[in-house]
């Protein structure tokens, strides 16, 4: 394995690191460049947002890989050094870094992005005039070090889209994850700090991933979420506060409001690394977000590819490093299970160098997988479950309405003279919706069509979604936002706008919705059957480490709109993706039974969250005895504690070296 | 299984006494699947006598040892080097160890851990209840595989007494008429008719009653003269 | 805060991060680092007091944060069993369970000083844990 050439990753951040583990993983040695002092890259700055439990952003993970990095003996990394150099002909990719030159297999780029530089361009915000305003990073960096704890502000006021969704400035696209990114602030400084009065100002709240609903709920009830953005943010004359002016779009008043501290929620803008550019020959959007890289073992990841979220950019470092394995390390990698079938997730694992087949259920562990078939028992790597509409049941509309995904009422919606789409009314913060919507609206373009799509909230989080918005409006659609859910009866569908102050009954040949897709009865049993159904009505636990697709049970994966019922379309290829990724490689645990002492009392079973121990048949001792999977077992020690015989032991943490230590204790 | 709880610590610190050298003995059956005996249980047990024996300021040794069951002689062998050592053996195991062991070393005092309480079954993770009493003449067929034996309070054998309320019994709300049970399942299998056959008086002469029982296979049973004491 | 008479458990995925960010956070506490919270041991646990530990803290990570899923949970479950086992045999609720990310050395400075209670003055005797 020394022998092989080693994969540049080009780096450290999110997407850097979990491609430079992925790789070493897979047993392939990596060379981790990264340009900076330490790794990390941006988010190893924030702090952590937990209230009583994890706020499930990801953040605290880069840490945890930064540390695996480096201890990892297949990863050397580079720290303070650049790559300086790149030739990629057919008969070799020379890397040239810190005055070295070495050939490499392939390069990674996960060169990241930069905040939003808004002070120069946004004179008016204040930032480094005005006493008080700062920005959402640097008052997370105050979080993390405990100085908000010690100096907190009485008010606060956060500030959306600065250096986003802004024509005048050129960054006409939705950074994605500043929504969130606020709230989840918001919320951790209440939680720790409950007197701090708190106001966010916004164009639209737009999700990024699964929970944001609660999130908004939740922030509903400590503070004030106002959809206006500053015109201006001046300092307070005769004080030192920051003074925040707004016309309020739901009132239509002006107002002026004195904060102690405005962080303006910095978006995500390109690097715009033109030396990196050129190097590697990479293609690059209007915005300077790399779209395509010329030479086919150069692939990109993360942040320099788009606005990302820290969870999503993980995803993207591992499946730029399964790909990468893959051209390494071809040849055939197993059968993996579809449960419900997908054609696309096929396609993918096809494409991975996975055999699928289409399973009805499945049995066994990781390791040790058998898929039920028509045509009888498959072993399989794996399962995903894609989370497609079509396998989907569609919840009852009220009557008048059809369903936006029905393909008879799309083809007559697409030639009907007055359409009215309401993609929240029941699908809530569905981004699929929206951009099914607006695709559906940009393509009436007649003269005589009429659309109305009514919102609660605008997502363009998704690249697609601000330019669909903005040929749909070209085309004559006309975007209510609401503040309230329509009327629908049979003279048509009435709505407040609270910009225009009354109500509005716009009369349609047709209203089309989005329903609320839940499990059909099979897919239930499915997840039952799985042992998958989740806490607190979720299909899988809310927690980072299971990034976009995993579950509880290793080797099983849940993808699409199973996984989060708001995903867009782009949200629920990246989960899929990162099923097929996870798949490529597999770790494995060392938690063991020693046969002897065994009682067979069934406790490591019962207490196992993922499902690794079993009562297998043991040869030597002719016997059945509990079993536990290497490759299901993710290493907790757990079932070590609860076995009542002592009778698992743990190889890389075992009892003496703790008991040992212990021993030194003794202080009295 | 057998099923047991753990004594009350005081009430084991009284039994042990003035004892220096402790040595506690496990049991890798039915007690470790209890989760009340095994290994883990006794070094958890140990390891409260010696921060206990801290605490007091006394000075003493408690040593560990784990027998794959006491309830057979041949597994007991393991225990003589320690229990040459020991002042005392607190064992972990069930009141069958405890007398066989006390019974294979006269000379050495071996005590309780634990109350040994019934036979049961692991109806959930974590819990275990009653659900044999060793009658010694079984009429679960008759019953649908309710005991009436322990599962009743009163251990009646023909139907529920008054006592029943809201099918619980009135002894203890946790509890469910065994009867009321036994009643319900034989409805469900339609056989609800063989209730009505009188089952008379039971010969509690196969119970311990009776006196200490045995059991003896004659195929294996080479008689008292060849088992040493 | 913490002297040599005091055991610190830590999750290598949160407590054993912060504890490299900041060692004075958990002072002078003999330090077990273990894979997950979930490794550790009604015994390790107590073997801690028995070796002299007057307090013991295990940093695990957040719930729904741990790498395992459930082992930070599940050391919560070990660190009240371990007190119900010292208050019996005479000692007391000399454990708990401070949750931590390896991102927040503020919030593990805070969740310490809520579970241990500086009496008087410093030494061996000054610092019991009152939260079981």
């Amino acid at each position: 394995m020394t022998d092989r050439e080693r994969v540049a990753v080009v780096g450290g951040g999110p997407a850097g690191l979990a491609a430079a583990l992925k790789l070493a993983e897979g047993g392939v040695p990596v060379l981790l460049v990264e340009r900076g002092g330490r790794l990390g890259g941006r988010p190893i700055e924030f702090g952590c947002k937990a209230t009583d439990r994890c706020a499930v952003c990801s953040a605290c993970l880069i840490a945890q890989m930064a540390r695996d990095a480096l201890e990892s003996p297949l990863v050397e990394v580079a720290l303070s050094t650049e790559v300086t150099g790149f030739s990629g002909d057919p008969e070799g990719r020379i890397v040239e870094f810190g005055g070295r030159a070495e050939a490499v297999e392939g390069v990674i780029l996960a060169t990241g992005y930069t905040p939003a530089e808004v002070g120069p361009v946004k004179p008016e915000y204040g930032l480094g005039k005005v006493p008080g305003v700062t920005t959402s990073l640097e008052l997370d960096r105050r979080l993390r070090s405990g100085e908000l704890l010690e100096g907190p502000p009485t008010s606060l006021a956060f500030v959306q889209c600065a250096g986003s969704r802004d024509r005048a400035m050129g960054k006409d696209y939705c950074s994605r994850v500043c929504c969130t990114y606020a709230l989840r602030i918001a919320r951790a400084i209440h939680h720790r700090l409950p007197d701090v009065r708190m106001t966010l100002f916004y164009q639209d709240l737009t999700s990024v991933g699964p929970g944001f609903d609660a999130l908004v709920d939740e922030c509903s009830g400590f503070m004030r979420l106002v959809r206006a953005l500053p015109a201006k943010i001046h300092r307070e004359p005769g004080g030192s506060r920051a003074v925040v002016c707004y016309a309020d779009t739901i009132g239509g008043a002006l107002s002026e409001e004195p904060f102690d501290e405005v962080a303006l929620s910095v978006g995500m803008w390109a690097t715009h690394d033109t030396a990196a550019n050129s190097l590697f020959a990479l293609a690059c959007d209007e915005w300077g977000f790399v779209t395509g890289a010329a030479h086919n073992r150069v692939l990109f990841a993360g942040a320099c590819a788009g606005p990302i979220s820290i969870a999503e950019s993980i995803e993207a470092g591992r499946v730029a490093a399964a790909e990468m394995l893959r051209r390494v390390l071809p040849g055939p990698r197993g059968t993996v299970a579809l449960l419900g079938s997908d054609e696309r997730c096929a396609a993918l694992a096809e494409k991975e160098g996975f055999a699928t087949v289409s399973a009805t259920g499945l049995k066994g562990v990781a390791g040790a997988f058998v898929a039920q078939t028509p045509d009888g028992d498959v072993p399989v790597v794996g399962a995903i479950i894609p989370g497609i509409r079509a396998d989907s049941q569609e919840e009852a509309l009220p009557p008048h309405v059809r369903s936006l995904w029905s393909k008879h009422a799309l083809e007559r919606a697409r030639s009907t003279k007055t359409l009215v789409i309401l993609p929240d009314l029941r699908a809530g913060w569905c981004r699929a919706a929206h951009e099914d919507a607006l695709a559906l609206a940009a393509e009436r373009a007649g003269a005589r069509q009429r659309t109305w799509v009514v919102v609660r909230h605008a997502f363009t989080g998704e690249p697609e979604l601000e330019q669909l918005m903005t040929r749909a409006r070209e085309a004559g659609t006309c975007v209510i936002h609401a503040d309230e859910d329509p009327r629908i009866d049979s003279s048509g569908v009435t709505v407040h706008d609270p910009g225009l102050g009354r109500e509005l009954t716009l009369k349609a040949d047709i209203i089309l919705a989005a329903p609320r897709l839940v499990p059909t009865d099979a897919q239930r049993a499915a997840l039952r059957g799985l042992s998958l159904a989740g806490a607190r009505g979720h299909t899988v636990p809310q927690n980072p480490h299971l990034g976009l697709s995993a579950t509880a049970r290793r080797g099983i994966h849940v993808a699409g709109w199973l996984r989060d019922p708001g995903s867009s379309h782009m949200s629920a290829r990246r989960s899929e993706d990162a099923a097929i990724a996870a798949l490529t490689t597999a770790s494995r645990g060392s938690a063991a039974v020693d046969a002897e002492k065994c009682a067979i009392c069934l406790t490591c079973i019962r207490e196992c969250p993922h499902g690794a121990p079993a009562i297998t048949w043991n040869e030597e001792h002719e016997k059945d005895l509990a079993y536990i999977q290497p490759e299901a077992c993710a290493g907790c020690g757990v079932c070590v504690t609860l076995c009542p015989a002592q009778a698992i032991t743990f190889a890389d943490y075992p009892d003496e070296p703790i008991l040992t230590a212990l021993e030194g204790a003794n202080a009295g | 299984m057998i099923v047991a709880a753990r004594k009350p610590f005081e009430e084991i610190l009284d039994i042990l006494g003035d004892a220096e050298r402790i040595l506690v003995s496990a049991c890798n059956t039915c007690v470790t699947v209890c989760l009340v005996g095994g290994r883990r249980e006794a070094a958890l047990l140990a390891s409260q006598l010696r921060i206990h024996a801290q605490e007091a300021g006394r000075e003493i040794e408690v040593r560990e040892s784990a027998l794959e069951r006491h309830c057979d002689r041949e597994f007991l062998d393991a225990l003589t080097e320690d229990l040459e050592w020991a002042d005392v053996m607190l064992s972990t195991a069930c009141g069958v160890g405890v007398n066989l062991v006390a019974d294979v070393n006269p000379t050495r005092r071996i005590v309780p851990a634990l109350n040994t309480t019934f036979f049961g079954a692991t109806d959930l993770p974590g819990r275990w209840r009653e659900m044999c009493g060793g009658c010694g003449d079984c009429v679960l067929h008759k019953t649908g595989g309710i005991c009436p034996v322990v599962r009743c309070a009163k251990s009646i054998l023909n139907g529920p007494c008054g006592g029943c309320q809201d099918g619980k019994c009135e002894v203890d709300k946790d509890t469910t008429c065994a009867w009321q049970d036994i009643i319900e399942r034989l409805d469900g299998q339609g056989r609800s008719p063989e209730l009505e056959v009188f089952e008379p008086i039971k010969d509690w002469r196969a119970s311990h009653a009776g006196g200490r029982r045995r059991r003896i296979v004659e195929e294996v049973f080479a008689g008292d003269a060849e088992v040493s004491a | 805060m913490l002297g040599k008479d005091a055991a610190a458990f830590l999750c290598r995925n949160s407590g054993a991060l912060v504890d490299a960010e900041d060692p004075g956070l958990l002072g002078e506490a003999v330090r077990v680092v273990v894979p997950c919270g979930g490794r550790v041991d009604v015994l390790h646990l107590l073997k801690a007091v028995e070796n002299g530990a007057r307090t013991v803290v295990v940093v695990a990570c957040h719930i729904d944060n741990c790498l395992s899923l459930s082992g930070t949970d599940e050391a919560e479950l070990r660190v009240a069993r371990a007190n119900a086992l010292l208050v019996e045999s005479g000692s007391a609720a000399r454990c708990a369970i401070c949750r931590a990310a390896a991102n927040a050395p503020a919030d593990l400075r805070k969740a310490l000083s809520e579970v241990i209670h500086p009496v008087g003055a410093r030494g061996p005797e000054a610092e019991e844990v009152t939260t079981a």
